[in-house]
């Protein structure tokens, strides 16, 4: 998939954007020069954007991300709380073709309190894959799952495929309700011992 | 599943819930207070009325909107440890000192050789003072669980931690 295009937003608008912002109770502040802000469009909403804000006069630069309806910014926190409220709000619509940018999405965006998950679709393209030992490339190589997405008689969308957490390789199904709250099947572990190096900063992993 | 300890459920619970933000910044003053280096800081806070915030970010981070705002933003799910936030708001008040010093980043429009020379050297000295902090909460006993050497490592700052413990040795 080719990387998700960032709208910019002039001057003006980003001002308005940034006085909305400060409105909020408890709004982190932007110094208005300083600041920019882009939005994508996510398949899953119709109403809702997903905003980045960034602080340039910063180093490393300063961001966070919002969901907006262009009313209310909800601030995304690491936590999957403000993605299931959007999910309600909106309400999102979950298919066959989205749900794999739903899952980029909601993964890049919510980190859980042992690491992060991650969706591997392609492991040739996997971050950090020459950081792993010869061996352990060919391993993660050899047991790849390609991800499948298949929907069930309760509505709910399946998806197979191989992910990485917690220093494991693990094929699983994730179960996706139409409201987009997810849960793990039939958990295999594939391989064990893959550890990414961690940074001090940050790792933009699925996003540009 | 074939090993217990992996389990991609686990990634939906909760993290373990924290104290209150204004807990944790006053903890983690009363800890900076105990060391020379930290108490500069201390006091630099009180003179200045410097307001400090917490805020939710994926990764551990700080940020200096205002000269006299500090943010340090973590994951909430997975906080960190009490170290890393102390040594973390060490540098983000030693960056606070540096504005309020007129010590400033260059606007955004500035040549890029003039961008490479202050920010670096205001990131250096961040780097050195967030060093001499953590050295000198080590040397105390009553902060030796806090493991400041080991944190400060993991942050990223090994190669400034040795060279800063090699000048203080030649010295």
């Amino acid at each position: 998939m080719a990387s998700p295009i960032w709208t910019r937003l002039d001057r003006e608008q980003t001002y308005r954007v940034l006085d909305q912002l400060s409105a909020q109770r408890d709004a982190v502040v932007f110094s208005r020069d300083v600041t920019e802000v882009t939005w994508r469009q996510l398949p899953f909403y119709i109403n809702y954007r997903l905003y980045r804000v960034t602080n340039y006069a910063t180093m490393p630069t300063f961001s966070m991300m919002y969901l907006s309806n262009e009313e209310e910014y909800i601030a995304l926190d690491s936590t999957p709380d403000p993605i299931y409220s959007v999910n309600e709000k909106d309400p999102i619509r979950l298919n066959e073709v989205n749900i794999i940018p739903y899952l980029e999405f909601f993964f890049n965006n919510v980190h859980g309190s042992d690491g992060d998950v991650h969706l591997i679709k392609d492991p040739h393209k996997m971050p950090f894959m020459s950081s792993l030992n010869p061996a352990q490339r060919q391993s993660i190589i050899n047991r790849f799952k390609p991800l499948t997405v298949s929907a069930d008689s309760l509505h709910n969308l399946d998806v197979s495929g191989t992910f990485h957490y917690g220093g494991g390789l693990i094929m699983a199904t994730l179960v996706i309700t139409p409201q987009g709250k997810m849960s793990f099947q039939d958990q295999n572990l594939l391989l064990s011992g893959i550890r990414f190096p961690a940074s001090p900063y940050s790792q933009a992993w699925l996003e540009g | 599943m074939n090993n217990p300890d992996i389990n991609l459920n686990d990634f939906f619970k909760p993290g373990r819930p924290l104290p209150s933000d204004s807990l944790m910044i006053e903890k983690a003053l009363e800890i900076l207070e105990a060391c020379p280096h930290g108490q500069q800081l201390v006091n630099f806070v009180a003179k200045k009325s410097i307001t400090i915030k917490i805020t939710a970010a994926p990764q551990p981070v700080t940020y200096l909107p205002e000269k006299k705002l500090v943010y340090i933003g973590f994951n909430r799910n997975n906080p960190g440890t009490p170290s890393r936030f102390i040594l973390m708001l060490a540098g983000v008040l030693r960056e606070a000192q540096q504005e309020a010093a007129g010590i400033k980043h260059p606007p955004l429009h500035a040549p890029l050789s003039e961008h490479t020379e202050v920010s670096m050297a205001k990131h250096e000295d961040r780097v050195w003072y967030i060093c001499t902090v953590a050295c000198e909460l080590a040397t105390l006993e009553m902060f030796t669980e806090y493991k400041f050497l080991d944190e400060l490592r993991q942050m990223g700052h090994n190669e400034a931690l040795e060279l800063y413990m090699k000048q203080e040795r030649e010295n």
